[in-house]
């Protein structure tokens, strides 16, 4: 008996020590990059819908995606997903995910996240002004509800290439 | 997985730093845009943080330009003027280095005339936006260099008057640029023509291609001033015309417009070192002009410089066709 609660034990601490391993196979994480394009359908009316981002031309808007599935059995809580605005490219206003999550964003390459309304940009004269897309650095969400075993959540946000 | 994703942002700002000076005319064509997320959570107590995949892709080139006229008003010109110069300012506002062909058209049918040739082009080889003779170099129709994406150059065309326009009468020179990859549409593609080849070349907003025009005004108008001074009196007998201290001359200014209508013609002339003017003494064709700045044409003004002077505002003053006088202006002075 006591080989055994030795063994469970050991193998208790193994596995809180690998916690970052266990991590790489309980969820997935994956980010994709589209842009809108107009096409005519069968019916020969005008509908958009979205393709792989590959070459782009300045000007573009281009609809970054974060899908987040638990592939594990257990519930993961305190889902927070922090996403960098790549540079060269311009957050657009509103144009993140609401829904099931609570939005923020940093002004100051990630080390402060906010409301957007409580964003505000000191100018070199002093004066203060309300935060827009084009200052933000990050996006986050924060997921309202825990990601039950085998759920998956997408969050996207959009931005202009410069 | 940290490491990695600390390397990936290196690159991103090395990215960054070097295209900043490009980022007017766009993201410069080539650079890789990359997006990685990542997720921190929480289970049964233990938190855990992983990175998404990156996902990549590249920035296409932009063919964009413009081209203005960079004369502030018409250019005025004589009848048979030759090598009359007018100036251009060509901007790449596409996001990459590209070439441009150059061309000339002056068959403008809404003017009057038609500017001549021989019709050259020189580009602005010391960049300093003003053609200098002899350092400017002559565009071949190859020559021009290319420019970099935000790129601007100053372009001169010159071309000759005929001898024929009327005074006032227009000419207008176009001048054209092409961008080299290719003009079309907005839209248009040239697959594998962008940056390196390994993107499209796409047309932007202005065609690829860009035209503006240059104007000359001709004037046929000719000023003619004269001048001449007499005394008509020596100050100590009422008459004798010896210049001695006290004695008074009489300065005759006869103004000549010829070929057309000389605008907002003011005569000014400052009055001789060593004499006193006489006050009230300025005359216009006869007429007596107060010395005060008024309602009337002439004043006598003590400018900003060492005289005073006698200024007269003769207005737009119609020419003949032939020399003729057309205006005289009189006014004595004493000599000190």
């Amino acid at each position: 008996m006591k080989a055994y609660q030795t063994l469970f034990a050991v193998l208790l601490v193994l596995t809180s020590m690998v916690g970052i391993a266990a991590a790489e196979e309980s969820i997935s994480i994956v980010s994709k990059a589209e842009i809108e394009e107009t096409v005519v359908n069968e019916q020969g009316e005008k509908e958009t819908r979205r393709v792989p981002a590959a070459k782009v031309m300045p000007g573009t808007i281009v609809i970054f995606t974060n899908t987040c599935t638990n592939i594990s059995e257990s519930s993961f809580d305190d889902v927070v997903i922090n996403n960098p605005i790549p540079e060269h490219t311009v957050y657009i206003d509103g144009s993140a995910t609401e829904e099931g999550a609570d939005v923020t964003f940093s002004i100051d390459k990630g080390k402060s996240f906010d409301a957007p309304d409580n964003l505000f940009i000191v100018e070199q004269d002093s004066t203060s002004r309300p935060a827009t897309g084009a200052d933000y650095t990050h996006v986050r969400w924060k997921f309202k509800s825990s990601l039950k075993p085998g759920e998956s959540k997408d969050v996207e946000f959009r931005a202009r290439l410069k | 997985m940290k490491k990695t994703l600390n390397l990936l942002m290196l690159t991103c700002l090395v990215v960054g730093t070097t295209t900043s000076l490009a980022e007017a005319a766009g993201t410069t064509a080539g650079t890789s845009i990359n997006n990685t997320a990542t997720v921190n959570y929480n289970v049964d107590g233990v938190d855990l943080e992983k990175d998404s995949s990156t996902v990549t892709f590249t920035v296409a080139e932009l063919l964009d330009v413009t081209l203005v006229s960079r004369d502030a008003s018409n250019v005025v010109v004589k009848p048979g003027d030759s090598g009359a110069m007018l100036t251009f300012e060509l901007t790449n506002t596409g996001n990459y280095q590209e070439g441009f062909t150059l061309t000339v058209d002056n068959t403008d049918a809404t003017d009057d005339f038609d500017p001549e040739t021989p019709t050259t082009i020189y580009f602005d080889a010391n960049d300093n936006d003003t053609y200098d003779d002899g350092t400017d170099t002559l565009y071949d129709g190859t020559n021009l260099p290319a420019l970099a994406a935000d790129e601007s150059i100053h372009l001169f065309v010159f071309n000759d008057i005929p001898d024929t326009p009327a005074d006032t009468e227009l000419g207008i020179s176009n001048l054209q640029a092409d961008a080299q990859t290719g003009t079309g549409d907005e839209g248009t593609v040239f697959p594998g023509d962008g940056f390196d080849g390994s993107v499209a070349a796409v047309v932007g907003t202005s065609g690829a291609s860009a035209n503006a025009d240059g104007t000359y005004q001709v004037s046929r108008v000719d000023v003619t001033i004269g001048k001449t001074g007499v005394v008509i009196e020596d100050g100590l007998t009422g008459s004798g015309n010896e210049p001695v201290p006290g004695a008074t001359i009489e300065y005759t200014i006869t103004v000549d417009v010829v070929g057309g209508t000389a605008a907002g013609l003011v005569i000014t002339d400052p009055i001789p070192a060593a004499t006193t003017y006489v006050a009230g003494s300025m005359q216009l064709n006869g007429s007596a002009l107060t010395d005060d700045d008024d309602s009337d044409v002439g004043t006598f003004a003590e400018p900003t410089t060492d005289n005073f002077e006698i200024q007269v505002d003769l207005g737009d003053v119609v020419g003949g066709t032939a020399p003729g006088t057309t205006n005289t202006i009189t006014f004595e002075v004493t000599i000190n």
